[in-house]
């Protein structure tokens, strides 16, 4: 079992690949975060390939302990984008998202995990510029703070 | 073990441009459980769509990936190609190689191997895909349609000559919104009442159209084909089915009251009918300003009304209506121009909005449709229109542009310059846009036959000078100042939706952008749809458009709407949560956050220890769920999934993206 | 501190032979077919939990201050079974039983909660470190006169000891149900001195039993993650917390799922954070506060860390005065429009 250092330390004693990038999970709900991620792409913006999307229904679909997950398989950063708050194609999916990972965030910064790993952005179907704005500010963000290593898997 | 195909998109050079399809194809054929792979050129295409069913049959695929542009796309495309090829629809998962990645990425080497990621993710889920099932259920065979200006108006009519049952429900005491306030149409210049008021009786007429006028659409449950709203008919005070609007109650009423209709340029009674066209033609009292109901004294009405159609004590009533389809046509406001401190902050009377002079110009309207000063009264020598008040203004209005108002600018000058002989009309302009049909004639004839005089730049400041206004432009082709001293002058203030548009927006379920139009499907390919099944878009609720657009958008939606009330039965939603009995604790917590009430408890009985013992668990309404996962998430043991979602499934996701 | 005037002695004495009696009355009348207590541990000065299903052996039961077992949870087994159970239940056994009501796995219906007024339990290891002794040599502690009386084993007379409230459970200092609320009856509310003392405030405030929360948080992350990392590497996976709290209570518990397969059965430091993440999310909001699960944790994990940090942060971002007092939705089943967003 690996017990990590802190970032700082993690820096300086590990030392990386030239070619590493940062890999982030993003889960995305269909009706919002997902199809702004689509009008990025029909917009033709740019944003590093560092983002893998799970498409899921709702922002209220996304549990918690996938989140962990992502991060035990090697995820470096996960987001979670779904629809503003009071827009919810389903009503109130994102309010009960919002509650829960509000907490679960805290959380994991408890129990040690780097809480900027751990995003949350609200982004509608309209805000392509946003989606590519959020993955190019978290993947500079991740890149900075290297690979995770906490509560990951051995390979 | 399943047996899966993956069938790699080109999309023409959309993805093969950026992603090497060869090396895809080739990690691919590595994967677990993939039995067949390759690639096409087009794939939604009729030959690609064929290939995969001649796939599907030779290799005896059993789950099948589409590599190739957004789900949102084609996931329906591809679900009938399977489907074709004797396989569930279900048993489908599609990779987005194209919006998510080819269009994105410029490094080539990263993009391909994003692709092949992506490719990996989706077979790990398709993996777990199961066949799953549509139900039915049934369409009430009623329409409800909010609001009632033209918009509402035509799709009710519409949808009433399809030959089903219409609830129109308008706000304020008559039909016509603001259609009805207008004098002439461009470009026409028709009569405005005089086009719509045939309408509004048509409407009043049809035997499958009922109207609810002062009514308002409180709340609105159930989902498409089964919703039931909630309208609150406010109370008028008049018993309409014996009010005859013979109008004596208001001749003898002693309030005098800005009238709305008029926009606060005439004055009308407590008790009142909007207007002489009304449908229907019932008073309504204005408890606010009647003076029995603020002080307890008058009754006037009461005693002059031969029908004894006055109730004071008349309560508001909420009536449910069961409708398979809702159609939202709840029109515009205008923009509040009094944020402009150099047009006077809303505080000079003889500035004021198109809107207030079409009630000037109206022959029905307070001055007889005699153009006057509202400040004195006297016949204005000079008028001077600004255009793009509160449009195009990203700092202090809205950032688009309304639509109508360089055309209604243009009917305006016209019809200044034939009332008032003599008149000298100019308009301070940034662009004319006169795009419809007939439209840049109707310009070109307010300047060449009726000279008014069109001056490009913008007003900096409107200051008052012995009576007079003075107006303090640009002329931006001449270079220079532009002066104007005007006894008018009349903004042409943006076209924004009503103020509770947000709430109305919640109320239906559908969404609504920063601007506050309600927002369509798709803004090319489903301009009347919303992404709410069921709930269809007509007018200026959607986004500022003049009458014929409103009427064909209103007609638009109708046949939309008819078109579901014409079937039989309704396809439930496939994705839906599930419950699995032997698991669910029947805590319920699901039910807490399910916002269709979807979830009910069920009792089960089970054998053990060899009694038979009852217990409650979950159970799904297959027709309410939408399949949101909101349950599967409050479920701490597992047992609610999301069949299309499942843990299993978005669990193999994330860990296909691999260490 | 102030000190108990009167001797709590004879009251809690009182208590006892009030609660023996009522046992015994409710099943010679048949109206229950087991009553839940404790009863004097084997060895040592705790109590464990009594079973009582004959008049007679309602004699044995004990109320007390060596009563720490949480007897709540039990009730959850009992559901199976045909008839109705009386507990004699003090604050956190009824908050654990309201858990499990409002979570709808007990039926109201099946269940007589007794409330027995309480005034604290003990915690050995304080009563040891008192007396300069082992914990095991401790064989019983006595309130007398505003002091407890520890005897320890192979002696004849016992020693003065500290004042209760220096050996209470930190739970117990922490507590503010005291006087069980929600009960179809309560025990000895005309008990005056025990009255009085189970009136009085929790000794330790909300800020006091989160001290250790706020400790940790001050922690650098690398800090704190080498601080769980250690605590976890001694976790068994024994599943005991799970099974003494009220609040899981699941048939089925997720924690054993193998489809979908949240964590797996080796203790390296991923599966232990996943196991012990799902179970503090879980029980985020509904934790009773009891704290059974780090009492009876055989590796000594500080489980309440977790649980008390997702209370407090319930309490401040969602201003949920009491979270560990039930109410009919849970507050992560529920949202305000205005919920804050912090880093969103």
């Amino acid at each position: 079992m690996s017990v990590a250092e802190a970032p700082e330390e993690r820096a300086a004693a590990e030392p990386e690949s030239e070619a590493w990038q940062p890999k982030i999970v993003a889960f995305c709900c269909n009706w919002c975060s997902y199809a702004g991620a689509d009008l990025a792409g029909t917009s033709r913006l740019h944003y590093p390939a560092t983002v893998r999307v799970v498409r899921v229904p709702c922002s209220g679909r996304v549990n918690p302990r996938f989140v962990i997950r992502a991060f035990q398989r090697g995820a470096d950063g996960v987001l979670v984008a779904g629809c503003h708050p009071g827009d919810c194609h389903y009503s109130t999916g994102n309010y009960y998202a919002r509650r829960r990972f509000l907490l679960a965030r805290r959380l994991l910064e408890y129990m040690g995990i780097d809480p900027e790993r751990f995003w949350v952005k609200w982004i509608s179907g309209s805000e392509g510029p946003k989606f590519a704005e959020v993955i190019r500010e978290m993947s500079a963000a991740i890149s900075a703070l290297g690979p995770n290593r906490k509560a990951r898997e051995e390979e | 073990m399943p047996r899966v195909g993956v069938f790699i998109c080109w999309c023409g050079s959309n993805i093969a441009g950026t992603v090497d399809i060869a090396r895809v194809v080739e990690a691919v054929a590595e994967m677990p459980q993939v039995v067949h792979v390759e690639d096409n050129k087009y794939t939604c295409s009729e030959p690609g769509q064929a290939s995969i069913r001649k796939a599907v049959s030779d290799h005896r695929l059993d789950r099948v990936v589409v590599a190739a542009c957004s789900p949102r796309m084609h996931e329906n495309t591809f679900r009938k190609t399977i489907a074709a090829a004797g396989l569930n629809p279900y048993l489908l998962e599609v990779a987005n190689l194209r919006e998510q990645c080819s269009w994105v990425h410029e490094d080539k080497e990263a993009a391909t191997v994003k692709a092949i990621d992506l490719v990996r993710m989706a077979v790990a889920k398709v993996c777990r895909h199961v066949p799953l099932f549509t139900s039915q259920s049934p369409v009430t065979k009623r329409a409800v349609v909010i609001g009632g200006g033209i918009a509402g108006i035509q799709a009710a009519l519409d949808i009433a000559d399809a030959g089903h049952e219409v609830v129109l429900v308008e706000r304020t005491p008559s039909l016509g919104g603001h259609m009805a306030q207008l004098d002439k149409t461009f470009p026409t210049l028709d009569c405005s009442a005089c086009i719509l008021t045939p309408k509004m009786v048509e409407v009043a007429q049809h035997p499958k159209i009922t109207i609810y006028a002062y009514s308002e659409v409180e709340k609105v449950d159930g989902y498409v084909g089964n919703f039931t709203v909630t309208i609150r008919r406010k109370a008028r005070s008049v018993d309409e089915t014996r009010c005859t609007g013979c109008g004596v109650c208001m001749t003898r009423c002693p309030s005098n009251v800005p009238n709305e209709f008029d926009v606060g340029l005439g004055k009308r009674k407590a008790i009142y009918v909007p207007f002489p066209q009304a449908v229907p033609n019932k008073a309504t009292i204005d408890r606010e300003h009647c003076i029995y109901y603020q002080r307890g004294r008058c009754r006037i009405c009461e005693r002059v009304c031969e029908a004894k159609a006055i109730v004071f004590d008349q309560p508001d009533e909420l009536i449910e209506v069961q409708a398979g389809a809702i159609v939202a046509a709840t029109g515009y406001a205008q923009f509040d121009h009094s944020v402009y401190g150099e047009y006077g902050y809303g505080q000079y009377p003889d500035v004021i909005t198109g809107l207030e002079f079409e009630r000037l110009v109206c022959a029905s309207g307070p001055t007889e449709g005699k153009i006057k000063r509202p400040s004195d009264g006297r016949i204005p020598e000079t008028v001077v229109f600004i255009k793009c008040v509160g449009s195009r203004d990203e700092n202090k209005g809205v950032s688009y542009c309304s639509r109508t108002c360089c055309m209604y600018t243009a009917k305006h000058a016209i019809l200044t310059r034939e009332k008032i002989p003599g008149s000298r009309v100019y308009i301070f302009y940034m662009d004319v846009r006169t795009a419809g049909k007939g439209y840049e004639e109707f310009y070109r004839r307010a300047t060449e036959e009726y000279g008014a005089r069109y001056v490009r730049g913008r007003v900096s400041r409107i200051y008052p000078k012995g009576g007079r206004l003075v107006v303090v432009g640009e002329d931006t082709i001449l270079g220079r100042k532009a002066v104007v001293e005007a006894d008018m002058v009349v903004l042409a203030a943006a076209m924004v939706p009503q103020p509770d548009a947000g709430a109305i927006a919640r109320t239906l379920g559908v969404s609504y952008d920063q601007d506050g139009f309600l927002t369509e499907a798709h803004p090319k390919l489903r301009p009347v749809e919303t992404n709410t099944a069921g709930v269809f878009l007509a007018g200026a609720c959607q986004g500022p458009k003049d009458i014929p657009d409103t009427v064909a958008q209103a007609s638009a939606a109708a046949s939309k709407a008819a078109a579901l009330l014409c079937r039989e039965a309704l396809e439930t939603e496939a994705m839906i949560a599930s419950v699995d009995e032997s698991r669910c604790s029947g805590c319920l917590w699901c039910e807490a956050v399910c916002p269709y009430k979807a979830i009910t408890a069920k009792t089960i009985t089970e054998r053990v220890r060899g009694k038979n013992v009852s217990r409650t668990v979950a159970e799904v309404n297959k027709s309410l769920c939408h399949g949101c996962g909101a349950c599967t998430v409050a479920c701490r043991d597992g047992a609610m999934n999301l069949l299309g979602f499942t843990n299993q499934q978005i669990l193999a996701e994330v860990e296909a993206v691999c260490l | 501190m102030k000190a108990v005037a009167q001797d709590l002695t004879a009251d809690l004495a009182r208590l006892e032979e009030l609660a023996r009696s009522r046992a015994r009355e409710l099943l010679e009348a048949g109206t229950v077919r087991l009553v839940l207590g404790h009863r004097q541990a084997w060895t040592g000065p705790t109590a464990v939990p009594h079973f009582v299903t004959t008049p007679e052996a309602a004699g044995l039961l004990v109320t007390g201050p060596g009563c720490a077992a949480g007897i709540a949870k039990y009730v959850l087994d009992e559901q199976d079974k045909e008839g109705k159970v009386a507990v004699l239940a003090r604050g956190c056994d009824t908050l654990g039983i309201r858990r499990m009501i409002v979570d709808k796995r007990v039926d109201p219906e099946k269940v007589l909660v007794i409330g027995l007024p309480c005034a604290g339990s003990i915690d050995p290891a304080k009563v040891a470190n008192a007396v300069g002794a082992d914990a095991a040599a401790i064989a019983r502690v006595t309130p007398r006169d505003g002091r407890v009386e520890v005897l320890l084993h192979g002696q004849k007379e016992p020693v003065g000891g500290p004042p209760l409230d220096g050996i209470l459970r930190d739970v117990c200092l922490a507590c503010d149900q005291k006087v069980p609320s929600g009960c179809a009856e309560v025990l000895g509310a005309d008990l005056a001195v025990l009255a009085e003392v189970s009136a009085r405030p929790p000794v330790l405030d909300a800020g006091d039993a989160e001290a250790e929360v706020t400790r940790i948080e001050s922690l650098s992350p690398g800090e704190r993650y080498a601080y769980w990392a250690d605590v976890f590497s001694r976790c068994l996976r024994c599943f005991a917390c799970r099974n003494a709290c009220p609040a899981c209570n699941c048939r089925v518990c997720t924690l054993e799922s193998y489809d979908p397969k949240w964590l797996g059965h080796p203790t390296d430091m991923p599966n232990q954070f996943m196991f012990h993440f799902i179970r503090a999310m879980d029980v985020a909001g509904r934790c009773v506060g009891c704290g059974e699960c780090e009492r009876v944790c055989p590796a000594g994990l500080p489980l309440m860390s977790l649980n008390r940090k997702l209370s407090r942060d319930i309490r401040l971002l969602f201003g949920v005065e009491r979270p560990h007092v039930p109410g009919d939705v849970e507050p992560l089943g529920r949202f305000e429009p205005e919920d804050p967003e912090e880093f969103m």
